[in-house]
């Protein structure tokens, strides 16, 4: 069963068209990075997945439902690129307040402290921690409530290697669909296993990591096929 | 220097703007001084009460800038490196910000043209330059410190009402002592500024520490997300952010104890009683009560949305569900704080003006935070740049307060009869219901925030 799938999604902002024709589904399981040169539209492919912004033609669905919808929210956990929680309220009220309006016990709160080092900090406003604790809140949020799809726009930016490690442990032994957007090809590889490559709104290449490095030379770093595909489109 | 005054002045306000609001405050300046010869006296006495109370208003909250001023968070990464001394980039930053708050005063100069005269042009500068420099000066302050001058400020601002000769906007009540007050506290505060104010000690201060500790934590006991989204309302105090016909601009996020700020109001609105209940011709001042009224309702709603974090929200509601328990539970909140001047008002036997406080204002931010939402956005830390349109929806935002106005003139007796209050009541539904129910508006302001500021 297909859980993520675009077809013919046109999405314009005024004259720029954002997304052209862009299709692609992803299995329900199925791990994957949206790869693409800056401005190449994942943020935007993100987004509407996420309900945020709604597609000017094509369809969209998250396990055959609308984007958006309250079934959809339910299964769903978005991460921004650049996320800023609640900046006012402490983490702990942070998570004790998005579990609620999930439905998720109070015990998981103190799990997703203890999972991602927060609880040195769980009297701080969030508006007061470093970059990478606001990071590792937000990644809390968006996962407390165990999602069943996982939509992730650079979900390790500003975090220390020990923290991006224990981040990838947790994001790998969870059973749930994920398409992580990222520039980071070392990322793309620990986290997923398929990738997907958009160019100008426009799916450009789609396939495994495997078949991705195979299109390089014995020694040709991965970045750097990635590199010449982007270049050559 | 000069290039680096221009480059702040310029990094805050597109050139197009400035040429929009000296030609407004142009037009509106002509008027007021044609009005000044021929208005009735006691129109003129009208203007003398709103420039004392906006003026001391726009000095009370300019230290609680967050970020000094118009200084950005680009000014504290990018600005204070370039090679110069810190002084010239200091007086850049404070002569940039008079400038920029000379072009915003003008707007309102036909308030002081309409109270003094040609007269009314002069103070423009002085004031501009006070609410530059202040910020400057106490920008190392605690709160409690600064709310201790600030009362100072406010007290002696007001006396000029109570013809306190000495007090800086005493010109307003015939006194030319006011000029030169106004002008030396002026200069005063601006050279102290430039001697008290260090850049890298302002960087140092404005770095978030991990340390502090919330002492008091909010308890969420609810799985309803209205009484959620109510009870973080109601605990976090927001005011100011975004620049409107008040010409307001600081932004200040706090939290907060309900009771206290209930007590705070409670107590304004006690001595409010004792000053009120033996003053003649109240009909005329308790205008001025619930313009305050109006005034605080202001400060709040232009805070709305620039702390929230859109994401977040709409990963658990759909957007007309969160606005409408976001706009809901700020309108509740703003008529929890006013409530006390509702029963001020009922004392003293104004019963439209105590369902102004509770109902009609109320009614009005939602009106306000809806159109600020979609067509006024503004983010945290992003700086605040102002333009016509922007302008625009701020002026649009004083629609509600024409009913206050005819409210609070109309004949006590009048309130009493039954369709006339039934008319007000449909005016303020009428603005602000449909925001709360359109699926529509909210899905395409959310893009609109998503898509413009993230």
């Amino acid at each position: 069963m297909e859980c993520i799938s675009l077809r013919n999604v046109v999405k314009r902002f005024g004259s720029i068209t954002a997304l052209n024709n862009l299709s692609f589904s992803i299995p329900c399981g199925g791990r994957v990075a949206l790869l693409g040169p800056n401005g190449a539209g994942k943020s935007t492919t993100m987004k509407i997945l996420a309900g945020l912004l709604k597609p000017d033609y094509g369809e969209v669905e998250i396990m055959g439902m609308k984007p958006g919808t309250k079934e959809v929210k339910k299964i769903l956990g978005y991460l921004p690129e650049d996320p800023m929680p609640y900046r006012i309220l402490t983490v702990r009220e942070n998570l004790e307040y998005i579990a609620l309006l999930r439905g998720v016990s109070k015990e998981r709160v103190d799990e997703m402290l203890d999972f991602l080092d927060l609880r040195q900090y769980e009297k701080i406003q969030a508006g007061k921690l470093s970059r990478g604790n606001q990071q590792k809140l937000s990644l809390a949020l968006v996962l407390i409530h165990n999602p069943e799809i996982v939509l992730l726009d650079e979900p390790l930016n500003y975090l220390d290697i020990p923290t991006q490690e224990k981040v990838i442990g947790i994001l790998k032994e969870m059973k749930s669909t994920f398409l992580i957007s990222t520039h980071i090809m070392s990322i793309a590889t620990r986290l997923t296993d398929h990738v997907i490559m958009i160019s100008k709104g426009t799916v450009i290449w789609q396939g495994s990591i495997s078949e991705l490095k195979a299109l390089g030379r014995e020694d040709e770093p991965i970045e750097s096929v990635v590199a010449r595909m982007m270049r050559n489109v | 220097m000069f290039n680096l005054i221009k480059f702040v002045i310029f990094s805050r306000i597109p050139k197009r703007s400035i040429l929009f609001y000296l030609g407004f405050a142009i037009i509106f300046g002509y008027i007021g001084y044609i009005s000044y010869y021929e208005a009735p006296h006691y129109v003129n006495v009208e203007f003398k009460y709103l420039s004392v109370f906006y003026l001391t208003m726009i000095m009370a909250v300019s230290p609680f800038n967050t970020r000094f001023g118009l200084a950005t968070k680009s000014d504290s990464d990018f600005l204070a490196l370039l090679p110069f001394d810190d002084d010239k980039i200091i007086a850049s930053l404070i002569i940039g910000s008079f400038v920029v708050n000379v072009i915003f005063l003008s707007i309102f100069m036909y308030w002081f043209i309409e109270a003094l005269g040609i007269a009314g042009v002069i103070i423009v500068p002085a004031f501009a330059l006070i609410s530059s420099s202040l910020p400057a000066v106490l920008y190392n302050l605690d709160n409690k410190r600064k709310i201790l001058i600030d009362i100072v400020v406010i007290i002696w601002f007001i006396s000029a009402i109570f013809n306190f000769p000495l007090s800086p906007l005493s010109m307003f009540y015939g006194y030319s002592e006011g000029y030169i007050i106004s002008y030396t506290l002026a200069f005063a505060l601006f050279f102290t500024a430039l001697k008290k104010f260090n850049f890298s000690s302002y960087s140092n201060f404005t770095i978030s520490s991990e340390k502090g500790e919330v002492k008091e934590e909010i308890s969420f006991k609810s799985s309803n997300p209205f009484v959620l989204t109510l009870i973080r309302n109601l605990r976090i105090l927001e005011i100011g952010g975004r620049v409107n016909w008040m010409g307001v601009s600081t932004f200040v996020s706090r939290r907060v104890e309900l009771w206290k700020v209930m007590l705070g109001s409670s107590i304004f609105a006690v001595v409010l009683y004792f000053v009120l209940s033996r003053t003649e011709d109240l009909g005329f001042t308790f205008f001025y009560v619930l313009f305050g009224g109006w005034f605080v309702m202001i400060m709040i709603s232009s805070a709305a949305f620039i702390t929230e974090p859109i994401w977040l929200d709409l990963n658990v509601m759909t957007p007309e569900e969160f606005a409408r328990y976001y706009l809901t539970s700020k309108a509740l909140s703003i008529a929890l704080i006013l409530s006390p001047f509702a029963v001020l008002s009922l004392v003293l036997g104004y019963i439209g003006e105590a369902l102004g406080f509770v109902v009609f204002i109320p009614l009005s931010s939602i009106f306000i935070m809806s159109l600020y939402a979609r067509y006024y956005q503004q983010r945290y830390n992003m700086p605040m740049n102002v333009s016509p349109i922007r302008l625009l929806v701020s002026l649009l935002t004083s629609i509600p307060l024409i009913p206050l106005i005819i409210l609070s003139f109309l004949p006590e007796y009048l309130i009493l009869y039954a369709p006339l209050i039934l008319s007000f009541v449909i005016f303020y539904l009428a603005i602000s219901l449909p925001f709360l129910f359109s699926k529509s508006y909210w899905e395409s302001t959310i893009e609109k925030i998503v898509t413009s500021v993230t």
